[in-house]
């Protein structure tokens, strides 16, 4: 049958730009990018569904998606949506299906609300001295609790109900393994691991190698019972009991047959290439006694450890279905708004029902309060959160706290396209085709949740009043010691001291025993008492930072992989387990909380040292390990690169004239010192991609800097740096300049050019970098005068300051950069290599093909991630003992079985 | 001016407007027990002049009332006499009236033009608990309903043996309006008042009481919305348009209907910091789930923002500072008297020799309590010792 249907976008391609490098060919499951046979790429419009996807990743902009919604004369009722469905559905006769949420122009309250703020009648909370803490318990609570008093002290009776405690009041909502990909799945769970919250499974069960993300994991027993079993039930932190969804209240969920391979069909139990239709209801819950039937069921099935939570549509009647969840039981109420988002639903439906969250909050909220019921369950809101503002207004309405689905989807790289129910994501994030799957690196994905969620937790401590980032050091470090210091060698008075919370040694202690005692021993034996592990005697000034950094990566690296070898050899299984346990309790809220120097200057010398000390151990045993001692690394950069302190390559020696009397002006030399590769690493590091900050780092070849200033106040600083190489001279520069823009921002604007130094002028600083071949000078200043006089002093001689040099790493957006670039390489080899006009011709006749149609129901399983590595416990600063890492669980083997999607050759 | 405005005020049903408090406080108690007058704690208002602004004024006075102390004393301020005609009716209903007067008052140039002042002694009617109700709770529930339902009446103290006396005014005028140097109490406790939203009305100003808590407060609970809503769940209602109101109802709850130690509840109202729980529980400090348990039980109980409160009560008085200490309170001892207010000045006014005098730290209470106590004591708590 002829379609009536129209094309909704249209695909603009510049001609001029595109270079028929077939990425958009092979990028787009819709197959909307074809080359034809002279090699030509064109598209076709009617199959682009918008989702960006191309236009993100062509290398020369060449194209554009334009809205060409077609013309339908002007009607108010009849528009040319209304007229598609029709037509859609005469030719189909089927139910329209869409994905994500309602996108019809309803009003959204939150924008209609606005914030109140403190001002001089209401005093504002002064925010350097009244902390904002956005930690909520989510369960059920007495009304009241019981006291006793002991000896003048408060002891609780109350046994309080199980709780989740959050440390931001942002979850990640239910969306299932089936409907979102398992890279997907795996970054919500790293990155609610990392931010102390929660991710949900949805209706899709849970995934094998995602049970050690268990207790960062809320489940789902859906109406459906997909995946429902003990373990799965064990797993967990809390049970989500899900009666509907904001999208499509009323009815279940839907995972159309082509998304159901093995891996799914393992984890939901159920066959390959089945629909996963829900049921409507729960075929047990009838009434809202059955359904207290059912939380008391779970809460037996889990013997009353865990919060049971119902998650149901927010309708018109939502106020007295609360009310009856929690008089039923339920410790949690989830309430789910009609823009709720969905891997697939049937358009009408999506459309048409459901109300606001807004006034779903408001309702409940007031209703349990007038029941004088409110605090028997805590209500969390879900349905289109776009914000910080959205969060707190939600909060502000009565929600306890808020789900996002959309939001992190969005997050991951979703352009919401709603075409999810296909299958054929090209973000990787809504499909089950492995070629496509592969696209979303869980990596950048949970790091990119990561980063959202903090930044709505830091904006929303802004609107309640948060503490500036003026840090008090002395008192954090005495936080942070008091938090993660497990035990102690001090050279000094050869005392060891083990700090533990038992009266009698468990295998955690023992562990850091034989940590502790490995330094002893090191002491005895290489004396640890003299520079540069230490300078009891301040006999010499210190001088070489990098240095003393270094050596203690060595003593602290010999230390970590001395007790793991006891570790290995004394400790059993059983033991094993405890510690893991023991470890999983201990809080590292201080540290989490650091700057990132911090924290990765107090983790370095545990991890990269003890890298670097099993790279030497490996090489030549023990006896090479001892020899270190004798002849400690020196840089970082040997840290970072043992092969190099084999090799004896150290520091280059720069030296920086006394510039004291040039400068005048009362200024005198306070320090001097050296900048290792760790720090450049760490300088850059908060601006810049990690790959960027480490290639402008490697290369170092050494380091000297000095720090001026005077009794006004005045403050220079000057440094030298040799490199490797030009090259890596010049992706230090480019770095740089990256790091003023990231830093500085609009402030800094361009910079000037004024001979061979690039400056720039900020409200604090003035900046200046300068490159000569290997080497690269940096000069900051509070004053003008001084800088101009430092700038003079190291003279204007140079190499023009090209950008670029670290573009690719700056700019990146993933694996598909360095694959595209491969391809154009490939190509245009080809072409150069002059081979003959038949390999020419054989190139451009050969069409790639696109990607793989899905055969139904036969792809092979997720790729298999092998487990994470250990869980980094906390190790505290130099000379004491960290928290040993808990020892990896190898997880059920869980292989992909069956023939593979294949991708295609030729294309990634 | 004040009455009509609270009365248009009340029937808008501004439920959400509320007025800032300020800023002058004063307590003394005699943990003895023994009466003093009045005018000790007038002229320590006196002192504290320039903390107010003349727009409110008010004082509690414990121990006033020994030849009716087990009636309950209600002080109600009313707008015209069918406010007092409706409220009549109600408390008939609900109450045995021994007797009911007008408070005496003083001419004054400085207070003029207010409600009409009524006091009665009642006793709850002898069925009243068919109601299913305690006798404090059957109280409670009828002067909520006097404040919430009839129009231009307003119960201002509902305790035995106490009674709280409220004006515009500076505090000093107020005292002396009311004749408080005729009185005998061993709890005094006194506020002067510096609003700046609207202009003063007598009800808005403090003290704020509930049977025979008297609450005089100093600063901004900018948590009233959540705490009002919570506190509404228990049934009390916040009819006055002033923030100190829900301190009240907060104490009342937490000390009388939860039975919480009085420590305790001022923790729940100023409570220690996540973090520092959290080092609580490394350290193995059992307390630390009593504070977890509170916060997460009386989160929507905590006040946010600036304050200094005074809290009198049958059986002696305390003083609470926030976390941050953004508010003044120093507090002193002389042999069996207990000293607490916005500055030292006002102390020494009472009393210039003081055997002790400190800041008390944010957070921690001061606590004053009578050394034999009178009926019931604030808290029921078992006390053992282990």
């Amino acid at each position: 049958m002829k379609t009536y249907q129209l094309p909704e976008v249209k695909i603009e391609r510049d001609k001029d730009r595109c270079i028929n490098c077939l990425v958009c060919v092979r990028q787009c499951a819709f197959e909307a990018h074809k080359v034809d046979d002279e090699g030509e790429v064109y598209s076709e419009d009617e199959k682009c569904v918008a989702c960006q996807r191309c236009v993100s990743l062509c290398p020369t902009n060449a194209l554009y998606i334009k809205d060409n919604t077609p013309f339908v004369k002007d009607n108010a009722n009849w528009t040319a949506e209304t007229q598609k469905y029709i037509w859609k559905q005469a030719e189909t006769g089927g139910v329209l299906l869409t994905g994500m949420g309602n996108p019809k122009p309803y009003p959204i309250y939150w924008d209609h609300l606005l914030l109140n703020a403190s001002q001089v009648t209401n005093p504002s909370i002064d925010p350097l001295r009244e902390p904002m803490e956005l930690r909520t318990y989510l369960g059920s609570k007495p009304d009241s609790i019981e006291i006793e008093m002991v000896n003048g002290e408060p002891v609780l009776k109350t046994k309080l109900a199980p709780q989740l405690m959050v440390k931001t009041p942002i979850l990640f909502s239910a969306m299932s393994y089936g409907a979102i990909s398992y890279n997907a799945c795996e970054a919500l769970a790293r990155a609610s691991k990392e931010l102390g919250t929660f991710w949900n499974t949805g209706e899709g069960g849970l995934h094998k190698n995602l049970y050690q993300y268990g207790p960062n994991t809320i489940v789902q027993v859906a109406s459906g019972r997909f995946g429902v079993h003990s373990e799965y039930l064990d797993a967990a932190a809390a049970i989500e009991i899900k009666i509907g969804q904001g999208a499509k209240p009323g009815i279940g969920g839907h995972l159309p047959g082509e998304k159901v391979g093995e891996a799914v069909s393992q984890t939901r139990m159920i066959p390959v290439g089945s629909d996963a239709l829900s049921p409507a209801p729960h075929h047990d819950i009838y009434s809202i006694e059955d359904l207290s039937q059912l939380i008391y069921s779970l809460k037996e099935a889990t013997e009353y450890t865990k919060p049971v939570s119902v998650k149901i549509s927010a309708v018109h009647n939502v106020a007295a279905i609360a009310s009856g969840i929690a008089r039923a039981g339920a410790d949690i109420i989830a309430i789910d708004g009609f823009r709720g988002g969905t891997g697939a639903a049937p358009t009408m439906i999506r459309d048409n029902v459901g109300i606001p969250i807004e006034l779903a909050i408001a309702a409940v909220d007031t209703r349990l309060r007038e029941e004088g019921i409110r605090n028997r369950a805590s209500v969390i809101a879900a349905g289109g959160f776009r914000n910080s503002a959205d969060v707190i207004k939600a909060i502000a309405l009565g929600a306890d706290a808020v789900y996002l689905g959309t939001a992190a989807l969005v997050a991951m790289g979703c352009h919401v396209c709603q075409k999810c129910y296909t299958g054929k994501c090209n973000w990787g994030i809504a499909t089950q085709n492995p070629y496509l799957e592969k696209r979303l690196n869980p990596d950048i994905a949970a790091e990119r949740l990561y980063n959202m969620v903090k930044g709505w937790s830091h904006e929303i401590m802004e609107m309640l009043g948060f503490i500036d980032p003026d840090l008090d050091l002395k008192k954090f470090y005495i936080d942070l010691l008091t938090e993660q210091v497990a035990g102690f060698y001090d050279p000094e008075d050869d005392g060891l001291y083990l700090i533990s919370e038992e009266q009698k040694m468990g295998a955690m202690d023992r562990y850091i025993l034989s940590h502790e005692l490995t330094h002893y021993l090191q002491d005895a034996n290489f004396d640890l008492m003299r520079p540069p592990f230490h300078d009891p005697d301040n006999a010499e000034v210190e001088t070489d930072d990098d240095a003393s950094f270094a050596a203690t990566c060595l003593v602290e690296g010999d230390a970590m992989i001395a007790s793991e070898f006891w570790l290995t050899e004394y400790v059993d299984v059983s033991e094993m387990l405890e510690m893991q346990l023991e470890s999983g309790e201990y809080s590292s809220e201080v540290l989490d909380s650091a700057p990132d120097y911090i924290r990765d200057g107090l983790l370095f010398p545990y991890e990269e040292g003890a890298e670097f000390v099993r790279y030497i151990h490996k090489r030549s045993g023990f006896a090479s390990v001892d020899a270190a001692f004798r002849n400690p690394p020196t840089t970082t950069e040997q840290i970072y690169h043992p092969e190099k302190y084999v090799e004896g390559e150290g520091a280059v020696e720069v030296k920086l004239e006394d510039l004291s009397d040039t400068l005048g002006e009362g200024f005198e030399l306070d320090y001097e010192n050296v900048l290792g590769e760790f720090d450049v690493y760490e300088l850059f590091k908060p601006y810049m991609r990690k790959n960027a900050a480490t290639r402008a780092a490697e290369g170092w070849g050494g380091n000297k800097y000095q720090y001026y200033s005077n009794e006004n106040g005045e403050r220079l600083l000057v440094q030298e740096y040799a490199w490797d190489g030009e090259r890596d001279a010049q992706e230090f520069v480019s770095a740089f300049l990256g790091y003023v823009e990231g830093r500085f921002g609009k402030e800094a604007g361009e910079g000037k050019s004024s001979g061979a130094w690039r400056t720039w002028k900020t409200r604090e600083y003035l900046i200046g970098i300068k490159l000569d071949g290997d080497r690269t000078w940096i000069a900051q200043s509070t004053q003008e005068a001084p800088f101009q006089k430092a700038v003079a002093f190291l003279g204007e001689e140079g190499d023009a300051i090209e950008e670029g040099a670290l573009d690719d790493e700056i700019n990146g957006s993933g694996a598909e950069t360095d694959l595209t670039w491969l391809v154009v390489a490939v190509v245009v080899g080809l072409l150069f290599l002059g081979l003959a006009l038949i390999v020419v011709m054989l190139v451009m006749y050969r069409k790639p093909p696109g990607p793989p149609a899905p055969p139904a129901g036969t792809y092979g399983g997720p790729y298999y991630y092998p487990p994470p590595p250990p869980t980094s416990s906390v190790p505290p600063p130099p000379g004491v003992s960290p928290m040993p890492p808990a020892p990896a669980p190898s997880p059920p083997g869980y292989p992909p079985s069956g023939p593979g999607g294949e991708p295609p050759p030729g294309s990634s | 001016m004040c009455a009509t405005n609270w009365e248009v005020l009340v029937l808008k049903g501004q439920k959400n407007r509320r007025n800032i408090s300020g800023c002058g406080l004063a307590g003394m108690m005699s943990e003895d027990g023994r009466l003093m007058s009045g005018e000790a704690i007038i002229r320590a208002m006196t002192i504290l002049h320039d903390r107010s602004n003349g727009l409110g004024g008010g004082f509690a006075a414990y121990g006033i009332y020994p030849h009716k102390k087990d009636f309950y004393a209600l002080h109600i301020m009313y707008d015209n006499i069918r406010a007092k005609e409706d409220t009549d009716i109600l408390l008939d209903e609900r109450f045995d009236v021994d007797s009911e007067e007008v408070i005496p008052t003083r001419k004054s140039a400085a207070i003029s033009r207010g409600p009409l002042l009524w006091r009665y002694f009642v006793k709850p009617k002898a069925d009243f608990e068919d109601c299913g109700l305690c006798e404090e709770d059957y109280v409670i529930e009828a002067v909520m309903a006097v404040n919430s339902l009839v129009p231009g009446a307003f119960i201002f103290s509902s305790g035995k043996n106490m009674g709280a006396f409220k004006a515009v005014g500076y505090p000093e005028d107020v005292g002396r309006f009311y004749r408080l140097d005729e009185y005998e109490g061993y709890t005094w406790i006194g506020h002067g008042r510096f609003p700046t939203n609207t202009p003063g009305w007598w009800g808005g100003a403090h003290p704020f009481t509930i049977l025979d808590w008297a609450i005089v407060h100093n600063g901004e609970i900018s948590s009233y919305g959540i705490n009002r809503r919570y506190l509404e769940m228990f049934g009390y209602k916040c009819t006055m348009l002033t923030d100190t109101e829900v301190v009240a109802y907060l104490m009342d709850l937490m000390l009388r209907r939860h039975n919480l130690p009085l420590e305790v509840a001022c923790k729940a109202l100023a409570a220690p910091f996540w973090s520092d729980i959290d080092r609580m529980k490394a350290r193995g400090d059992k307390k630390a789930n009593v504070f977890e348990a509170l916060r997460m039980v009386y989160g929507s109980g905590l006040l946010n923002g600036p304050f200094a409160i005074i809290v009198g009560h049958a059986n002696g008085m305390v003083g609470l500072s926030d976390r941050v200490k953004l508010r003044p309170l120093t507090a002193a001892r002389k042999d069996d008297m207990l000293y607490i207010a916005s500055e030292e000045a006002a102390i020494r006014e009472v009393s210039p020799k003081l055997d002790v005098v400190w800041n008390p730290k944010a957070g921690e209470p001061v606590v004053g309590k009578l050394k034999v106590p009178t009926g019931k004591a604030p808290t029921h708590v078992k006390e053992t010792v282990a």
